[in-house]
């Protein structure tokens, strides 16, 4: 929360990036309490929170990433797990975004049993399958606990065509591990995506237009390739 | 009596051993007997009064005897002294007795005397005990009162508890309902917060946007300059590209486009093809001006008209409607013309080579149309209605996209407000209400208390013309009047120049008016001779560049006057056969379009 609003607060002091930098909007969705605050924190600011509340609506984080020396901003949206913190703004979560993590805890089945109606929601604001998606068990450190096995959870990943990865926000066996999987993300996004919205937007008249773009946009894609 | 007796006794002994021979006997009996005859006559009468004397004396005796104490004069009796010895004896008997008595009596009184001082010290006794009793009974009333004194204490002991309570009472409401109001706000306050994260992630969406279109942008005037080294394309046009000239040029562009990566391609199969050149030139030009193409940016009208051509000769007429037509207009960012009729539809022209071609129709209104306008993208097109309600379009849909509906009497106008997001909607009914489109709702009413004839909008105020005369300026954000300008008739139509600097009024009295919206008290009046404003909503505009007023008249002629010279530039009499109700000039300033009351439509140009 705290560290949301300092990035908040700080952020119009960085609207006005080097123009060539790209940014890449990831979305942190999941039940409530299965870590999305703590992976997101754990990304941007390289530790484990000491004490996180419930989000409300949405935190922000960013982080400036190199990849193949191209500075990459990562926006990463931390979303409220709870209902009635997010129900009047799910439609902004999913504007033009690029990627989306889908978070479960690996201690908690239900967490786990849900991630049909996560996915059920990306569905219904229409993302594209281009959008990648991953999936990421959190709060592996606790091995006494778990009550979602690896295999199981593979197999979803599978049936979705999604990557897995088992993590722990708090603990992860290896330091960079939170850190590679965004990484792992910011990858396939810049490999997939040279500069164009993943979306049309939304916009009241413009949509012929901005359709018309698209379309030059994969013209460009095509002709590049 | 005794002793008395014994002396009879001894007399008789005397005479008894003489009779004891009969004779003898007898007779010593006898004489013993006159013996005791004569002597007893003797004493006879001593006797009786001793008998007397002793009964007297017993008597006495027992006077004495009843008298305590009382010496007992003995009765000196004189006739023995026997008798008196026995009565002295007697009495000293008696006396004997009375002393015995006495003593007795003595005794009594000792004993009786023991009794009393028995008694006494009974009652001494019991002096004593009432005493002790009397002490008990005041450690006891000592003890009742500091009973009561506690009894006192505890009761007011009790009320104080009592008042702490009730205290504590009012002080637990109290905070509970603090804790309620403190709920209720905490609510709130999440309601605000999760308000404010809307905003934020819809602020910082559009900061990702248009990141992303200023990349696009300096990318696309980067291909632009490209593209220009080797195609020479005039993008610097401003005056509008007319329709011949534009063709080839989109051609150019496709070519251009295809040469670098296939930059653009037709918005839609639809829509026309030249159309889309013009729409793609412009969009072009746009991105190609600005850094970072803001949403803003795309909402300024696109095309600047540098100079009208005023027009001298009719390219096109025809009967565009099956009844009599209300509304005319260009679109803003085109040569594409809409016209509205009292047959309910709207209908969609493209103006090429000096004629009107149909490019379909607008359908949803269940009465005639009043008033269009166009949105400065060119996209949308908003028409009040005659059926109380104002719709609106997208150019991709002939179906409304809404319907605004809430005035009680037709809407004589509807236009876009500098934001796009809202509409304002001018209506009989003496309201002007202002939409908003997001919602689709009305989200202010202002009265009037007259019937409203059209409205404009700039982008603080909103201006609204009526039957009473009058034009009024409305503050947009507080829906107060500002301002009145009165005129000498009805109203019939505003206009606003495109540099928002002028304000153009048609009224009944033949009238057209100038207002400089900077000094509202310079007015300037056009008239000419042969000008009659034909009907309640004639439509009198500015042309693009705001140099000239056009407006038609009741007798079928278009006046256009020179704003800046105050003259009658042209008038063009004899297409029409009916009172005008509108026109519209191009933006490109190229044409005007005309349409009157039967049905007819009249394309002008100046070539």
């Amino acid at each position: 929360m705290e560290s949301s609003l300092e990035l908040t607060t700080s952020l119009p002091g960085t609207c006005l990036p080097p123009p060539r930098s790209r940014i890449f909007k990831i979305i942190v969705i999941g039940d409530s309490g299965v870590g999305k605050t703590c992976l997101t924190y754990r990304f941007c600011a390289g530790k484990f929170p000491d004490k996180t509340e419930a989000t409300i609506g949405v935190d922000f984080r960013e982080k400036v990433i190199e990849i193949d020396g191209e500075k990459i901003k990562v926006q990463l949206w931390d979303t409220a797990g709870q209902e009635r913190f997010r129900k009047s703004m799910v439609q902004h979560y999913y504007r033009n975004v690029h990627a989306v993590v889908f978070v479960y805890d690996v201690t908690n089945a239900a967490s786990f049993r849900s991630l049909p109606a996560w996915i059920e929601e990306c569905r219904q604001h229409s993302l594209g399958q281009e959008v990648p998606r991953i999936l990421v068990g959190n709060k592996c450190d606790l091995r006494d606990a778990v009550q979602v096995g690896t295999d199981p959870a593979q197999k979803f990943a599978d049936s979705h065509s999604m990557p897995l990865f088992e993590t722990s926000a708090k603990n992860p066996d290896d330091n960079d591990h939170v850190e590679a999987i965004f990484m792992t993300v910011a990858h396939k996004l810049k490999s997939q995506k040279p500069l164009m919205l993943s979306q049309p937007l939304g916009g009241e008249g413009f949509m012929p237009m901005r359709k018309s773009e698209e379309e030059e946009e994969k013209g460009v894609l095509a002709c590049s390739c | 009596m005794a002793a008395l007796g014994c002396t009879g006794g001894a007399a008789k002994l005397n005479s008894a051993p003489k009779t004891t021979a009969d004779k003898w006997k007898r007779h010593i009996i006898r004489q013993l007997k006159l013996r005791d005859r004569s002597q007893k006559i003797m004493f006879q009468d001593v006797i009786l009064s001793y008998v007397k004397l002793l009964e007297r004396s017993h008597q006495r005796a027992l006077i004495a005897q009843g008298i305590l104490g009382s010496v007992t004069r003995l009765p000196l009796l004189r006739s023995s002294t026997d008798s008196l010895s026995a009565l002295i004896s007697k009495d000293e008997d008696a006396v004997r007795d009375l002393r015995k008595t006495s003593g007795e009596l003595a005794y009594q009184v000792v004993e009786l005397q023991q009794a009393i001082r028995i008694k006494d010290s009974v009652l001494d006794e019991q002096h004593a005990r009432v005493c002790e009793v009397r002490t008990q009974l005041g450690a006891m009333e000592a003890e009742f009162a500091s009973l009561q004194a506690s009894v006192e204490a505890m009761r007011e002991g009790n009320s104080a508890l009592k008042r702490e309570y009730d205290c504590l009472l009012q002080q637990h409401q109290g905070m509970d309902e603090t804790f309620r109001r403190e709920k209720v706000r905490g609510s709130e306050l999440l309601e605000d917060m999760v308000q404010r994260k809307r905003l934020e992630a819809v602020c910082m969406n559009s900061k990702n946007e248009k990141r992303v279109r200023a990349r696009e942008a300096s990318l696309q005037r980067e291909l632009e300059t490209a593209a220009k080294r080797t195609v020479n394309i005039d993008v610097g046009l401003g005056g509008g590209p007319s329709t011949r000239s534009t063709s080839p040029k989109g051609e150019a562009v496709e070519k251009a486009g295809r040469g670098h990566g296939r930059l653009f391609r037709s918005a839609s199969a639809t829509s026309p093809r030249i159309l889309d050149s013009i729409k793609e030139l412009f969009e072009k030009k746009r991105r190609g001006n600005s850094v970072c193409s803001l949403e803003e940016e795309r909402y300024a009208p696109a095309g600047v008209c540098l100079a009208a051509r005023v027009p001298s000769r009719a390219l096109h007429t025809l009967d565009a409607h099956e009844l009599g037509i209300n509304a005319v207009r260009f679109s803003v960012s085109s040569n594409l013309l809409a016209t509205g009729g009292t047959d309910r539809v709207i209908k969609l022209w493209d103006v090429s080579a000096g004629m009107l071609h149909s490019r379909g129709s607008l359908e949803g209104s269940n009465e005639g149309i009043t008033s269009i306008e166009f949105d400065p993208t060119g996209t949308r097109i908003l028409a009040a209605s005659y059926d109380k309600s104002a719709l609106f379009w997208r150019l991709d849909d002939c179906a409304p996209k809404f319907t605004l509906t809430g005035h009680s009497r037709k809407v004589t106008a509807a236009k876009f407000k500098c934001s796009l997001r809202q509409v304002v909607t001018g209506s009989a009914d003496r309201t002007v209400k202002v939409w908003d489109l997001h919602r689709a709702a009305c989200i202010q009413t202002i009265e009037v208390l007259s019937y409203c004839s059209d409205v404009v909008c700039s982008e603080y105020f909103i201006v609204s013309g009526h039957y009473d005369r009058k034009i009024r300026f409305w503050d947009s954000r507080a829906a107060s009047c500002t301002q009145e300008i009165p005129l000498q008739g009805k109203v019939t139509s505003l206009d606003i120049c495109p540099d928002h600097r002028q304000l153009l009024s048609c009224s009944r009295d033949d009238c057209l008016q100038v207002v400089d919206l900077r000094m509202s008290n310079s007015r300037r009046a056009f008239r000419a001779e042969g000008f009659k404003c034909g009907c309640d909503s004639t439509k009198a505009i500015f042309s693009p560049d705001g140099n000239y007023l056009a407006a038609g008249s009741a007798d079928g002629a278009v006046y256009v006057w020179n704003v800046n010279s105050g003259n009658l530039e042209t008038c063009l009499p004899g297409m029409h056969s009916s009172s005008i109700n509108a026109v519209s000039w191009s933006v490109s300033g190229e044409y005007v379009v005309s349409v009157d009351k039967s049905r007819r439509a009249v394309l002008w140009s100046d070539i």
